[in-house]
């Protein structure tokens, strides 16, 4: 089917669909891709920033918080007569209570020797706070309150606390003297570690504090694993920028980096979450159209192998017809089945066949009618020939005054005449053919002078059933012309009629010559024309039974020299009306 | 391809387009277990109690934060009921997890419950002790026989490679005291001058460690000890704080606690081995479930051990070590 450029129908159904359907949902998907990623990735970002915006905006609270107590506590102490005095210590302590974070508050005098502490908790005796950074940097930045990174406080026994440390260099009066020293201020760092870990960025990100000026991260919940070096945080980009959101794409999964600076402390809040993460619907929706397609694509295949079957089945079947017609078969006509247009071919080539056949059918008609009028022209050219004959031995017999038998003879022609004119018809029963045929053979014996002898011997069965007209007599001639004439013995001329079983078989058979057995061969398959008599005679009468009856139908010759031949015909047992009726018909 | 062949072939493509189209309508219908997150991880661990199985604690579920992965947890509350935490192992099976994490208190009790979650084909990460006596995908913790060695190094250098040498070891050191104390003989033959005159086991609360070395002080002369756990060290610290032997008799320990420090801070002891409990866990978690996906993970994973003395303990990398828990 496929040869060459020649495609069946369903491959160029399906190639099409298939590319259209293909086409689409590329376009669809590639429309839908661009626009989610775009809004994810922009979600993604907001997202990310909102967030890191309101932990740093809580955080920078927070602290702003925080340093306000630290200054009101720092104000009323440098305001207060001493600072041992149990007023300011209740003052201080109302203070503390305030805040849920506040750890603990402590004086130290600038040799790093305690002044104050609350709670008052027992310090551990092997203390030396002027190697703390708080205490340094309070007193290397006067005037300014430092906040330290969280750490573990080391100053109070069995205590190990995360605090953030707030201190500031103070002027205060011990003992009735002005001295200087350190306040400070411990905050416990679990509100910064809560809110941080609270925070959910994804399923994975995460919020990290970055300390500004030196890099450190100030608190991280994996921040164990960094320094146990099996994690890595990438704060380049973080420390880079002081507000916005980024891509970071320098480890293997890229990440959103959303950095928010907290003013008041120097700290970023600095926002991590995966990229991937926000992406996930776009790589689902991604995998979701090329499910479809491939869907898509089955389907089509399997609607284009119906459709398209739908359409050739019947294509095909009409092929089958056309073959058969090819091979002669006019009879089985196209089935009109399938779509209007196969259904419309259908029915012009049946149409086509009708009138091939109705064509054919006239050539077979006027060959037939043709052939018939040949015949009946050959029949017509016997007569002349045998009425000159028997009409020379009528005026022979008159001449010798036998007047008897010139009567039996005219009488016997004119019996031979009126059946063999007949009404024009050529069927009649056998009754009258076998009346024919004694009415010849009386003439011939009276012409060849008693030369022979005949006899005629019919069942009574026979009688009434149809005939061709003049089959018998050409047979009898036959029979007189080739076995009896040329023999010297007295012959012998038998005809007989009987029923065989559905056919009628006439036999003529005579006792002179007979003939060779290779000329038997040769007369039985037809090839043999006489050459005396009227020439037309057997073999003309093996034609139109043929023609009449069939091909199964006919003479049949069995001779032996110096025996004789008998003639056998055979045709089936017909009424007359029938035969008649089958005679119009033709 | 006749009829039915066809019909098959159409039924085929109908139901896989079917298939297709379901799955492009609810995405994952398809996909069995191939993300982190539909992972379950069973923990069992010595115990729950103290900083160092806390710590553990925090670093699997810094992991389950990561990766999204479901955990479960048994413990006991007595790290030497290693019968009682082989039941629980055992019914810990019969919930099919996807991977096991255990730290065993003991090596040969833990074999049948090996087999049949080799059996079962649940692979098991052994964290903190090792595991020798069935299969096990990793190990992940400290070499405990080179820190046994350590310590005795350690110890000597303070002696001044001279002096007699005790081990004291708490009952529920496991398998992992017994390759510490491996650690120490074999590390003490390279030193001509260094004598182990004794090993001895306490057991219970950290005050029966304290009345075994005060034993053993009455006993004979000792210039250093060699505590093998948080109990002992504790114990022998304490000892030798009430015996004012401090300055006397050198002490170095494993693991860390607050007393620990505030002992360390003291100078009641000279030197902590102290490991990484939270990367322990974390990894743990980690490589179980990288086992439970089909991936490949290392047969031994060696967490660095740190050694902590009075100066460094408030190093900026230390705190979060020492102090992991923010109070």
């Amino acid at each position: 089917m496929k040869n060459g450029n020649s495609r069946s129908i369903q491959y160029i159904l399906s190639v099409s669909l298939i590319l259209f359907s293909v086409f689409i949902i590329v376009v669809v998907s590639t429309v839908l891709y661009s626009r989610f990623a775009t809004t994810a990735e922009e979600n993604a970002f907001r997202n990310s920033q909102q967030i890191v915006d309101q932990v740093s905006y809580s955080l920078e609270n927070n602290v702003q918080a925080t340093s306000d107590l630290f200054n009101m506590m720092y104000h009323t102490i440098t305001q207060s007569g001493d600072v041992d005095s149990q007023s300011l210590h209740r003052q201080l302590a109302t203070m503390m209570s305030t805040r849920a974070d506040t750890v603990s508050l402590a004086l130290f005098d600038d040799k790093g020797q305690l002044v104050m502490d609350l709670p008052d908790v027992t310090m551990k005796s092997a203390l030396d706070v002027t190697t703390e950074s708080w205490f340094q940097s309070a007193l290397d930045t006067p005037n300014h309150l430092s906040i330290s990174l969280p750490h573990v406080q080391n100053l109070y026994k069995e205590q190990f606390r995360w605090v953030v440390s707030l201190s500031k260099s103070i002027t205060m009066i011990h003992n009735g003297k002005p001295i200087q020293g350190v306040l400070l201020l411990d905050v416990n760092f679990n509100t910064i570690d809560e809110l941080s870990d609270r925070v959910s960025l994804g399923e994975k990100g995460y919020v990290y504090i970055l300390d500004e000026s030196a890099g450190n991260i100030v608190y991280h919940p994996q921040l164990q694993l960094i320094y146990a070096g099996l994690k890595n945080e990438n704060v380049e980009l973080a420390l880079k920028h002081t507000y916005g959101s980024f891509i970071d794409k320098t480890s293997s999964a890229t990440k959103i980096i959303s950095v928010q600076t907290i003013g008041n402390v120097g700290w970023k809040v600095v926002g991590v979450s995966y990229k991937d993460e926000a992406m996930t619907s776009i790589s689902e929706l991604n995998r979701s159209m090329f499910q479809l397609l491939l869907a898509l694509i089955l389907i089509v295949v399997l609607l284009t192998s119906i459709v398209s079957r739908r359409i050739s089945k019947p294509i095909k079947q009409l092929e089958l017809s056309m073959k058969n017609v090819e091979h002669g078969n006019f009879e089985q006509t196209a089935v009109g089945e399938g779509p209007l247009e196969v259904r419309q071919l259908a029915d012009r080539f049946n149409i086509m066949i009708g009138t091939i056949k109705k064509l054919m059918r006239q050539i077979v008609t006027e060959q037939e009618s043709k052939r018939t009028y040949e015949l009946e022209a050959l029949q017509a050219q016997i007569n002349p020939h045998f009425l000159y004959n028997t009409l020379n031995s009528v005026v022979r017999m008159v001449g010798m005054n036998k007047n008897e038998e010139v009567t039996t003879m005219i009488t016997s022609l004119s019996k031979l005449f009126r059946i063999s004119l007949g009404k024009g018809k050529s069927v009649i029963a056998i009754a009258d053919e076998l009346e024919h045929a004694r009415n010849y053979l009386v003439i011939q014996q009276m012409r060849f002078k008693n030369k022979f002898d005949f006899s005629i011997e019919a069942e009574d069965a026979v009688l009434r059933y149809a005939t061709l007209k003049l089959i018998v007599q050409p047979l009898i001639e036959n029979a007189l012309v080739h076995g009896i004439e040329p023999s010297v013995d007295k012959g012998q001329i038998r005809v007989s009629a009987k029923l065989d079983g559905q056919d009628i078989v006439i036999e003529v058979s005579d006792n002179g010559l007979g003939m060779s057995e290779e000329r038997l061969k040769q007369v039985n398959a037809g090839h043999v024309t006489s050459s005396k008599g009227s020439g037309v005679g057997v073999m003309n009468v093996q034609e139109r039974i043929r023609l009449f009856y069939g091909q199964a139908y006919g003479l049949h010759f069995e001779s032996e020299l110096e025996e004789g031949t008998t003639v056998t015909v055979r045709f089936p047992a017909m009424e007359l009306k029938q035969a008649e009726g089958r005679e119009q018909g033709e | 391809m006749n009829r039915r062949q066809r019909m098959i072939a159409s039924i085929l493509l109908a139901v896989t387009a079917l298939v297709l189209l379901i799955s492009a309508f609810n995405p994952g219908i398809l996909e069995r277990k191939q993300k982190p997150s539909d992972i379950t991880i069973q923990v069992i661990l010595r115990s729950s109690e103290g900083d160092y199985w806390q710590n553990v604690m925090l670093g699997a579920q810094a992991a389950v934060k990561e990766f999204g992965i479901t955990m479960y947890t048994t413990a006991s509350y007595d790290e030497t009921d290693a019968d009682g935490q082989m039941q629980a192992a055992r019914q810990a099976l019969a919930t099919k997890p996807d991977a096991i994490v255990l730290a065993a208190s003991d090596d040969e009790i833990f074999a049948p419950f090996l087999k049949e979650a080799a059996e079962r084909h649940i692979p098991v990460i052994a964290i903190d002790s090792v595991l020798t006596s069935g299969k096990t995908r990793s190990y992940i913790g400290m070499d405990n026989y080179e820190a046994g060695g350590q310590a005795l190094r350690e110890l000597a250098d303070q002696l001044g490679r001279q002096g007699d040498i005790a081990i004291i070891a708490h009952a529920a050191g496991g398998i992992n005291g017994r390759l510490r104390a491996q650690g120490i003989l074999d590390a003490a033959s390279r030193y001509p001058n260094i004598r182990i005159v004794d090993q001895v086991t306490c057991g219970g609360e950290q005050d029966i460690c304290s009345q075994t070395v005060a034993e053993e002080l009455r006993k004979r002369h000792l210039d250093g000890i060699i505590a093998l756990n948080t109990e002992a060290s504790i114990g022998t610290a304490m000892e030798l704080r009430n015996e004012q032997a401090g300055n006397r008799v050198k002490l170095v320990g494993f693991d860390s606690s607050p007393e620990l420090l505030e002992l360390l801070q003291e100078n009641q002891l000279q030197k902590l081995i102290v490991q990484n409990p939270f990367s322990m866990g974390y990894l743990g978690m980690k490589y179980a479930m990288e086992a439970a996906l089909g991936h490949k993970v290392p047969s031994r994973v060696e967490i660095q051990n740190k050694l902590i003395d009075k100066k460094n303990m408030f190093w900026k990398d230390n705190q979060k070590l020492l102090f992991p828990v923010v109070q």
